[in-house]
């Protein structure tokens, strides 16, 4: 099939500023884009550069955006592309400085994955067994699911937070932060649930879930985020506005089986919620700003018991 | 100019564990690699890593497994070193952090794997070789350990028959610069890609050893390149010998499992090149499927597939559209592995001072003829932990020698030349034609004459090359001149490969001779050296070490 | 056409405009909906964070409610599609977690046998009643209305849970926008992020994503934003002055609800869909489009 290219090229020697070229080049149907750039490099022009080795999904070198989605070339079939959009335009991941055409500079990814302190640390009170540590085979999977993760920096890079909030630690390294308190082996789960939660932390993440959708190894990161902010819930690290956020949510549903969402604010923020002021005298002119004591729903005795035995069940 | 005690070219398993063991004894240590560490080629190791950890199993048994293995061309005393050292370095490795699958009393599991007479395999599901590579990359940035991530080198610096540092562009500035070191372990992987769809990364292109050989170190064993039983067609990744280590069936057009006419004990766990061979027989007698058979896993249940043989489900279901949970993954023998490599000894020195190597491209020699599945991941943790050791010990010994000036300017003076070339052919043309040599001519079964038809092409592109040209005229991450470089080690290479197994009048392990069918241990029962010359490969030969185990007929 | 109607806590309080819209153009379309008067709460992300056993046994309850009238549920804000649906998927496919959240429905009288489907409003306009067939009731084309779509995430993503439609390259409102006669505006930020739940625990950082949401929608010359999400919507508009204020730029975009859309253009009047109840004043689009409604023949409900 004769398949045509849209790439952004960049070669800061000669270049000003970024710019696309087109190429048309002739494939097999099962071509992945990988295969594509690689018959253009070689058959068409030399000079376009991306990074790439192992071909099949686990060294995570050629992660790129293919039709505005953060994405493996060695993954994404040429075939699929097009019938999803009708062309194939490749652009370089997101937010990340540009070295040369598709090749980006991944330090500043290097340096989030870095701030979770991804390796065992065990209990220093603990010697170390002359044999293996012992572990639970059925906490292992969870462990070996986020080893799964290839740091390619697609989810990093197409994360909605991050791509504005340049502090967020963003969820590759939040999902290797799980995995490390995940590890039954490691001493240090408190300190780290505590540096997870800090402010660039798990509760800048407002679950648009785009790491879970771009990630190609199926680690699903905000999965991971989930089970890192529900270990800090149970484990009392409770600080940062984001848990006060789901306490009271799940304090008002305890209460009436409904959100409210007049208390919420107060709860969450404390005395910051001062702050919001204009915005919220502007909904209350408009009635958005609901009554704070609100009625049960119908059957509320249904869900205080739901509460009661789930609390238990625990 | 940058200076270290130690620097080690490669960052996979072996670079990084020899790294982690040279900083205990020395802090000026350096990793130097052409692509960031975790994106080394180790991460794709699928099935697992040997050692004899069960009480009912033994080193002794694991040696002498791996001994058979090698066709009796592995060195004895190294090979006794690996499979006693192993147990230690797993748990080492498990210490580290190292997530490993665990039986139910929760110590690490352990797979049957082929050719081993015990199932002593530890893996991860089936990414073993990616949970190893996080492991070790995250001790170094426990231990601060330096990494020049993306620098290409393109030599070393050799001056007085020492190895005194090496040449290495900065891909993301484009500059040469030279890294002075009293002592450097090479640690750069196989050379598989010599090949055509090999089940190798593309970064595979056997840098280190060509960089070694023209310095003045000694290849060894070049003509044993292991041909994995079960890649895939489309283009050689690999499906992991645990897809058979879990009860995985080779089946036939016929639907027979005609491993029993090859190997009726061991069956499908037979070793590599057995397998290979029969399957290669069964695909030219006729009884193949479009130039493949079948790895039949259906029998093993979802469960079991998705939990220990994850990514190749998903391999097969995106290269091959194949879900092997409902149908066969149609499969191959494919080129795989470098048995051979840079000739070193149990401390992973090589015949130039100053100069170490460890994993796959060193040849120790602890893989003989044909590897162990198993054997390779554990050959990195072993002998880059005891090259890191050695290296490490060298450079507290000795005073810092001077670099040969001249180094850098011949480097840039030869880039740059290359650079600026304006007629002749692209590299990946001449690749491309020597792939398509190497898998006609040096395939799984080899006759004379196709060998010197390979020896001659590799001659002709090896002139050609000497002309070739770049189209990228840049210096900022310029991987046309990288592809080429790398293309020029490919050659040598393959040159080296021809060479030795057109000499090589037998058959042994993966060197499988039509015209030559039998093992001949009177008159090659011995490795074959190859040493550079200006004129290509001058060939050695080298007597195998023997301590427990004489040669015995090998049946499986 | 009937579904168990899950009109979420929002739509029921602060953007009651939501709730009443929608029954109002479903009693127009013939689409009939039993408001799940009993229903709790979906608790969202949060309650799914803090217990994922407490959110299954609510949702749960939600949908044996559904199960025993014979229902699906229908929705109409992403987040408790997405939580419903969650829950639903794994409790039809991990037995596991059915038996325990069995368990405690028992308590109060109550099982669930995994024979729901929870939909969104969007959905079931494309699929089940179909566009050709909406379009058919358009009285009041949106003839010169330029429409951004703004999806929100939990309706697209993840893929896996919602599966509707391509996360990546979404169509159902363009469909529906152009249906209505409007002209839909493509512009980056229709698939991203509104940054609702962050919005009060990460004030500044939720007012740069939303604010590039915003801003790419005003570049491309909208008029308005639609969205089939209350949340979102409450993000959009309640709090775009936080946004403004971040990007130091005025806005001053009007977001509807889609069943406000489809309203206007099937000849609703704006005050049966309670136009005025939106913090950013919608007057610019009402002077966009035809105030009277043509006559001519009107289909009948539920044709």
């Amino acid at each position: 099939m004769l398949v045509s290219f849209k790439i952004q090229k960049f070669n800061p020697e000669v270049d000003a500023k970024p710019y696309y070229r087109d190429y048309e080049i002739e494939l097999p149907e099962r071509a992945t884009v990988l295969e594509s750039i690689i018959a253009i490099k070689e058959e068409i022009d030399g000079t376009l550069s991306f990074r790439c080795s192992c071909r099949s999904a686990i060294c995570g070198s050629c992660a790129m955006r293919i039709n505005r989605c953060a994405k493996l070339a060695c993954k994404a079939r040429v075939a699929d592309e097009v019938n999803r959009h009708g062309s194939i335009l490749i652009e370089p991941l997101q937010k990340l400085k540009v070295i040369k055409d598709l090749v980006v500079d991944m330090d500043p990814f290097w340096r989030m994955i870095e701030k979770v302190k991804p390796y065992l640390m065990p209990d220093p009170n603990e010697a170390a067994p002359e044999r293996e540590r012992l572990v639970d085979p059925s906490t292992t999977e969870d462990v070996i699911r986020n080893s799964l993760c290839i740091l390619c920096a697609c989810c990093h890079t197409d994360c909605n937070v991050a791509e504005l909030e340049p502090g967020f630690v963003g969820p590759a390294a939040l999902a290797k932060g799980q995995r490390y308190v995940a590890d039954t082996r490691d001493g240090a789960t408190d300190e780290r649930l505590k540096s997870l939660s800090e402010p660039h932390g798990l509760w800048e993440c407002a679950r648009c879930f785009a790491c879970t959708q771009v990630c190609p190894k199926g680690v699903d990161p905000r999965e991971s985020i989930r089970r890192i902010g529900h270990l800090a819930y149970e484990r009392g690290i409770r600080s940062d506005e984001g848990i006060k956020h789901a306490q009271a949510f799940l304090d008002s549903v305890k209460a009436s089986g409904r959100l409210n969402e007049a208390t919420l604010p107060l709860k969450t923020k404390g005395l910051g919620v001062v702050g919001m002021t204009p915005m919220a005298l502007q909904m209350f002119l408009k009635g958005k700003v609901p009554f704070p004591i609100q009625r049960p729903v119908p059957d509320m005795e249904e869900i205080r018991k739901i509460f009661e035995l789930t609390e238990k069940q625990r | 100019m940058l200076e270290y005690d130690v620097v080690v070219v490669g960052a996979g398993l072996a670079g990084m564990r020899a790294a982690i063991e040279a900083s205990k004894k020395t802090a000026k240590v350096a990793v130097l690699t052409k692509v960031h560490p975790v994106r080394s080629h180790s991460g794709a190791a699928q099935g697992g890593i040997n050692a004899a950890l069960s009480p009912a199993d033994s080193p002794e048994s694991h040696a002498f497994d791996t001994v058979k293995g090698s066709d009796y061309l592995g060195d004895q005393d190294a090979i006794e070193v690996l499979c006693s050292e192993a147990p230690g370095d797993i748990i080492e490795l498990e210490h580290m952090g190292t997530v490993f699958s665990r039986a139910s009393d929760g110590r690490i599991a352990q797979r049957p794997f082929g050719g081993a007479g015990f199932p002593r395999t530890c893996y991860a599901s089936d990414i073993t070789g990616l949970v190893i590579l996080h492991a070790l990359y995250e001790q170094m940035l426990k231990l601060g350990i330096k990494v020049y991530d993306e620098w290409f080198v393109t030599s070393l610096a050799v001056d007085d028959g020492v190895c005194r540092g090496i040449i290495a562009i900065d891909l993301k500035s484009g500059k040469l610069e030279a890294v002075k070191a009293k002592a450097v372990i090479l640690a750069t992987g196989g050379c598989a890609p010599v090949f055509h769809n090999s089940s190798n990364a593309l970064i595979s292109t056997g840098d280190g050893m060509s960089l070694a050989y023209r310095a003045g170190a000694t290849l060894m064993d070049m003509e044993f390149l292991q041909f994995h039983p079960t890649t895939l067609k489309a283009n050689g990744v690999l499906i992991t010998e645990g897809a058979r280590g879990e009860g995985g069936y080779l089946l036939n057009a016929l639907g027979e499992r005609f491993m029993a006419k090859y190997a009726p004990n061991k069956m499908e766990l037979a070793s590599r090149d057995v397998v290979s061979r029969a399957e290669q027989t069964e695909i030219e007698e006729g009884r193949g499927i479009d130039g493949c058979v079948l790895i039949d896993l259906r029998h093993l249940g979802a469960q079991k597939i998705k939990e220990r043989l994850m990514q190749i489900r998903e391999l097969a279901m995106d290269i091959a559209g194949v879900d092997p949970i409902e149908q066969p993954i149609p499969i191959r023998p494919g080129a795989h592995y470098s048995m051979g490599g840079i000739k070193t000894d149990v401390h992973g020195a090589t015949m130039l001072k100053g100069l170490y190597a460890a994993g796959e491209c060193a040849c120790v020699s602890v893989h003989g003829a044909n590897r162990l599945g198993g054997n390779s991941l554990l050959e990195t943790i072993v002998f880059g932990r005891r090259a890191g050791r050695a290296a490490s010990e060298l450079a507290c010994s000795v005073a810092g020698a001077s670099f040969p000036e001249a180094a850098l300017s011949d480097e840039e003076r030869r880039i740059s030349e290359l650079l600026k070339r304006e007629k002749g052919e692209r590299a990946h043309v001449l690749r491309k034609e020597l792939q398509e040599a190497a898998n006609t001519n040096l395939g799984i079964f080899r006759v004379a004459k196709k060998m010197q038809n390979c020896v001659e092409k590799v001659r002709e592109l090896k002139e050609r090359y000497a002309r070739a040209i770049v189209q990228d005229r840049g210096r900022i991450f310029n991987t046309d001149l990288t592809n080429a470089l790398q293309t020029g080690y490919l050659i040598d290479l393959g040159e080296a490969m021809a060479l030795g197994a057109l000499a090589r009048e037998e058959s042994r392990g993966a060197h499988s001779r039509l015209d030559f069918p039998k093992r001949d241990d009177e008159k090659w029962l011995k490795h074959t050296l190859a040493y550079w010359t200006p004129n290509g490969p001058r060939l050695g030969y080298l007597d195998v070490t023997m301590t427990k185990w004489p040669p015995a007929e090998r049946s499986y | 056409m009937r579904y168990a109607y899950f009109t979420g806590c929002v739509a029921d309080k602060s953007a009651s405009e939501l709730d009443y819209s929608t029954r109002k153009v479903c009693e127009k379309l013939g689409i009939k909906l039993e408001k799940m008067e009993s229903a709790s709460c979906c608790g969202a992300g949060d309650i799914d964070e803090v217990n994922l056993d407490l959110s299954r046994a609510l949702n749960g309850r939600t949908l044996a409610i559904a199960e025993r009238d014979g229902l699906d549920v229908l929705t109409i804000c992403n987040v408790c599609t997405l939580t419903l649906r969650k829950v639903n998927q794994d409790l039809k496919e991990n037995p596991e977690a059915l038996e325990k959240t069995n368990q405690v429905l028992a308590e109060i009288g109550m099982k669930y046998s995994g024979g729901v489907e929870v939909t969104h409003f969007l959905w079931v306009l494309m699929r089940e009643f179909g566009v050709d067939r909406l379009k058919s009731y358009v009285q009041r084309p949106l003839a010169g209305l330029r429409v951004a779509p703004f999806y929100g995430c939990q309706i697209l993503r993840p893929e896996s849970r919602l599966g509707f439609e391509d996360p990546n390259n979404p169509k159902s409102l363009e469909t529906i926008i152009t249906a209505l006669g409007g002209t839909p505006v493509d512009y980056a930020g229709k698939t991203k992020c509104c940054a609702f739940l962050i919005s009060l625990a990460r004030e500044k950082t939720a007012s740069k994503v939303l604010g590039q949401q915003l801003w790419g929608a005003k570049t491309e010359m909208a008029d308005c934003i639609v969205t089939p999400c209350p949340l979102c919507h409450l993000s959009l508009d309640a709090f775009q002055g936080m946004a403004e204020k971040e990007l130091d730029r005025s806005i001053r975009l009007p977001i509807l609800h889609l069943p406000q859309l489809i309203g206007l253009a099937i000849g609703l009047q704006p005050s049966e869909l309670k136009l005025s109840r939106h913090v950013v004043g919608v007057d610019g689009v009402l002077a966009k489009i035809p105030s009277r409604v043509p006559a001519g023949p009107v289909p009948a409900a539920g044709s």
